[in-house]
């Protein structure tokens, strides 16, 4: 499923991110990546997420939301 | 002289650690991204002087964005002797690959784990022999602000025995319970804009309500400083000095200095208020929850960190847009930021409104703060359907912790304000009042005039040719033009100008005490802000904002005041 229409307040495993390469380059950064495990805390007007991952909150908008397909843990 | 870098990811507490080693006042924040340029301070370790330079954080050397361009580029000209490498206890399995990364750099790398208490107390754990061995490098834990734990670093800094690692990569990380689920309510949307809107209520009436305790601290110091220097010194020295000199320095440089210092208590609580709610990670989140309503005028939530900056200072708002990757979006929020209202201007609105509404004039400066929010908004808007039209950038960014903020680093920031606002005061302020005050004393044939022929002063004539830019909002005092142009100095000048200048606001109709209100806030920025667009834009930008926004002032003021009179 896409991360923007997942429940909230559960563990997700990331399979496939088909963001814009700067994109990706971000979330890469900030330790969303294929495979990883992440934890959706919230989600916030307009569409986009806010996500745990590593011991971090990462905020993501809702475009890139829209291209991050998980499936729950 | 050796050369020690501090790098790390943004927000991870390398200014801090940068501060207690060196004891100088880096600005600090909860909020990623606050150092946008390398600090750099001498320090002595045992016997040798080090230079410790704070570069702005990142997150990877190999692929840098834009704002981690100036940290990627220092590490690889390897102009420096140590790395010290600053990441928060519960980040470090984030971080491992930049550890590793920095190790190739084949310079000295000492990782400094900051904020272990708190992993240690939600239940994570970190077994550092095991991380040592993992990485190869030294490890020292702690808290950044604590100078017993940066005294172990240095220790470590100092040691030049060489240490042997066995690098075997066993586990040494236990994660922690996912903190304070608390400050997840304020992602909420329903909560988070009325505890913005209310707490912003709160610090307004702490620092402008008429019988708040900040109110009060100011109205002493006014008094205070009327009484010793303007009653008791004056007497004093008047017999001692002639009557230029007692003008010059009392009628003049005391007047024109204490109308402005009246406000220090009101600017260092404003400021600190501001700091405390960045500080906790309030702004953090709340750029989050405010990116879907900030998108609709053509920003995202990351521009909501220069627009907060705003509030301090422009030329420092400016210097932050940086983060900023698309050009043009950069030029909207730069353009748009003299609409947010600055520290330096306060002391105007405060002096404008004592007796337009002689004790609510909170009121008229929460409304005023409150514009300053939602105009450069509308004002980014109307740019991107123009001129400057542009993508909303997709705001993926790491948000900051909520904490309860540390009273040190409040009260650095506290301090830091106090004696930034001080120095102006005694450089720009003192100066301008004594420019001012000799202009208005002389007259062309450089004749000493005394206060009732001020109407013949070069001051007055000056002031006089120009005032016609004000009749249209019903001023015609030509000490409100003189005010004006001083205030391109240092808008606090305003003050100063109209005090010693002895320009009477209660013969001002209130449309045009507004209308004038209103030119202050959206006239040109000060002359510091305009050398900061210049050095971020270009001459060319830096003119372009001097004239839109002196255009753009004196429209808004004839349109309130032509509103108000309908």
């Amino acid at each position: 499923m896409i991360l923007s229409r997942a429940k909230t307040k559960r563990s997700y495993i990331v399979n496939k991110i088909t963001a814009l390469e700067k994109d990706k380059r971000k979330l890469y950064k900030l330790g969303v990546f294929k495979k990883v495990k992440i934890y959706l805390v919230e989600k916030i007007a307009g569409g986009g997420v806010i996500v745990s991952v590593s011991g971090s909150d990462i905020i993501i908008g809702k475009k890139v939301a829209e291209k991050i397909e998980v499936s729950q843990c | 002289m050796l050369k020690c870098v501090i790098v790390g990811h943004p927000n991870a507490g390398k200014t801090t650690l940068f501060n207690t080693l060196t004891g100088k006042n880096a600005t600090v924040g909860n909020w990623h991204g606050v150092t946008l340029k390398e600090e750099t301070a001498k320090i002595k370790i045992g016997e040798s002087n080090v230079e410790v330079i704070d570069l702005p954080g990142f997150y990877s050397l190999s692929c840098a964005d834009e704002e981690e361009k100036i940290t990627q580029n220092y590490l690889y000209s390897k102009k420096y002797d140590t790395i010290i490498f600053v990441v928060e206890a519960k980040k470090v399995k984030r971080a491992e690959k930049l550890i590793l990364e920095l190790k190739k750099l084949n310079k000295k790398t000492v990782v400094f784990v900051n904020a272990y208490s708190d992993f240690e107390k939600n239940g994570g754990k970190i077994d550092f022999n095991k991380m040592k061995n993992y990485f190869g490098v030294e490890v020292v834990f702690g808290n950044a602000f604590d100078k017993f734990h940066v005294g172990k670093l240095l220790q470590v800094l100092q040691n030049d025995k060489t240490t042997v690692f066995t690098n075997r990569k066993e586990e040494y990380f236990l994660p922690q319970q996912r903190k304070n689920k608390f400050q997840d309510i304020f992602l909420n949307k329903y909560f988070a804009f009325p505890v913005f809107i209310i707490s912003m209520v709160f610090i307004f009436w702490l620092c402008f309500g008429k019988f708040s305790p900040i109110s009060i601290i100011s109205d002493a110091i006014s008094r205070l400083f009327d009484y010793l220097l303007l009653n008791l010194l004056k007497k004093s020295f008047n017999m001692l000095l002639s009557p230029f000199l007692t003008g010059l320095i009392f009628d003049g440089i005391c007047v024109g200095v204490i109308s402005v210092l009246e406000f220090l208590p009101q600017i260092c609580a404003l400021s600190t208020c501001m700091n405390f709610l960045n500080q906790s990670g309030f702004f953090s989140r709340f750029s989050a929850v405010a990116d879907d309503f900030l998108s609709k005028f053509g920003l995202s939530g990351r521009s909501l960190y220069s627009l907060i900056c705003g509030f301090g200072c422009t030329a420092v708002a400016v210097s932050s847009l940086s983060g900023i990757e698309n050009k043009k979006t950069k030029k909207r929020v730069a353009l748009s930021l003299p609409l947010v209202s600055c520290s330096a201007k306060t002391p105007v609105y405060t002096f404008l409104c004592k007796e337009l509404f002689n004790g609510y004039s909170f009121l008229i400066i929460s409304v005023i703060y409150f514009a300053s929010i939602l105009f450069p908004l509308l004002h980014s808007y109307i740019l991107n359907k123009c001129v400057l039209k542009g993508k909303v950038e997709n705001y993926v960014s790491e948000i900051a912790d909520m904490r309860i903020p540390a009273f040190k680093p409040l009260l650095k920031s506290l301090q830091k304000t106090a004696i930034g606002f001080i120095i102006k005061i005694g450089t720009v302020i003192l100066l301008s009042s004594a420019f001012v005050w000799i202009l208005k004393s002389v007259s062309f044939d450089f004749k000493f005039l005394n206060e009732s022929q001020t109407e013949k002063s070069i001051l007055c004539a000056v002031g006089k040719a120009l005032s016609f830019v004000f009749k249209p909002i019903g001023i015609s005092d030509w000490k409100y033009t003189v005010g004006a142009v001083v205030g391109l100095f240092a808008k606090e000048g305003v003050v100063s100008s109209l005090a010693l200048l002895g320009a009477d606001t209660k013969l001002l109709s209130f449309s045009s005490k507004l209308a004038f209100i209103v030119f202050c806030y959206a006239y040109t920025p000060c002359v510091t802000a305009l050398a900061v667009y210049r050095r971020e834009f270009g001459l060319k930008f830096s003119l372009i904002c001097a004239v839109y926004w002196l255009i753009g002032g004196f429209l808004l003021s004839y349109l309130t005041y032509f509103i108000l009179n309908l």
